[in-house]
């Protein structure tokens, strides 16, 4: 009902801006709102009570008074700890799992386990590498790729050709690995 | 490159090496403070201000550098999959065809 509201208050525009949007799909976020919000507790937290565990102790004239204030200060500080230590994991744990979904050859391609005949294999060592001058494409695409190129790799049945070859096929290089 | 851009774009390296450098004064200036006091009771306050302090802000600004990594990756994979995108709608094409 709102929405609607909404769409009718905006007119063309909102149409405009509906468009635009199923036109490019939404990117998924490294971290969300609610790791970001977990990260700021935990270190806002540890912060204040650093604070106010140094404000105490200072204020104290005896050195028995004050381990009190010094144990609250460490525990801030391991909370935030806590707090960076979660916010890098995840970070960590959201990137392998995005790259095992967009990239499920590389693992195979990076292990080296992937020798079926036909299939692009990635290149081992930088020796190998430098001395090849050839680069990989499928028949009808728009782009050519290095050997190694994560596009490229665990695809079967593309063929082999020097730059001149792929250029003349009127293929360009792909905006990855730059060949 | 436009300074003012750079500093827009790298935020968070600009930020990790402020509270990095924020860290590392406070360490030397609760050493200093330590130092300087001849009692327990006296050197505690700069233990927690200067040291524990100096620890957190360091432990911050880390983060913040090795999020900034994380970060560049995570835009890398957005190229990739962009380009994945372009690549495979070709490739059906062909395939149908």
């Amino acid at each position: 009902m709102a929405a609607a509201v909404v769409h009718e208050r905006l007119g063309p525009r909102a149409r405009t801006i509906d468009a635009s949007r199923r036109a490019t799909p939404a990117r998924p976020l490294l971290w969300g709102a609610e790791d970001l919000l977990r990260w700021a507790i935990t270190t806002g937290l540890g912060g204040i009570v650093i604070a106010v565990g140094w404000y105490i102790a200072a204020g104290e004239a005896t050195f028995g008074q004050q381990i009190g204030p010094l144990d609250a200060a460490l525990a801030g500080l391991l909370l935030s700890g806590i707090g960076n230590l979660a916010w890098l994991l995840h970070g960590r744990r959201a990137l392998g799992e995005r790259r095992r979904l967009l990239l499920p050859e590389l693992a195979d391609a990076t292990t080296g386990v992937d020798t079926r005949a036909g299939v692009v294999s990635p290149l081992s060592t930088p020796t190998e590498q430098a001395s090849v001058d050839v680069f990989v494409a499928g028949e009808g695409m728009e782009r050519f790729h290095r050997p190694e190129c994560a596009l490229a790799s665990g695809r079967s049945g593309w063929m082999t050709t020097t730059r001149r070859g792929h250029e003349d096929a009127g293929r360009l290089p792909c905006g990855v690995c730059r060949p | 490159m436009d300074i003012g851009k750079w500093l827009r774009l790298q935020w968070d390296r600009v930020l990790a090496w402020v509270l990095v450098v924020a860290g590392a004064i406070a360490l030397i200036a609760g050493w200093v403070g330590v130092s300087g006091s001849a009692y327990a009771a006296g050197q505690l306050p700069y233990i927690i201000s200067g040291g524990i302090g100096g620890i957190f802000l360091l432990g911050i600004g880390g983060t913040l550098w090795l999020s900034a990594d994380l970060r560049d990756e995570w835009r890398k994979l957005d190229s990739i999959e962009d380009a994945l995108r372009e690549e495979r709608p070709a490739a059906d094409e062909v395939a149908v065809g």
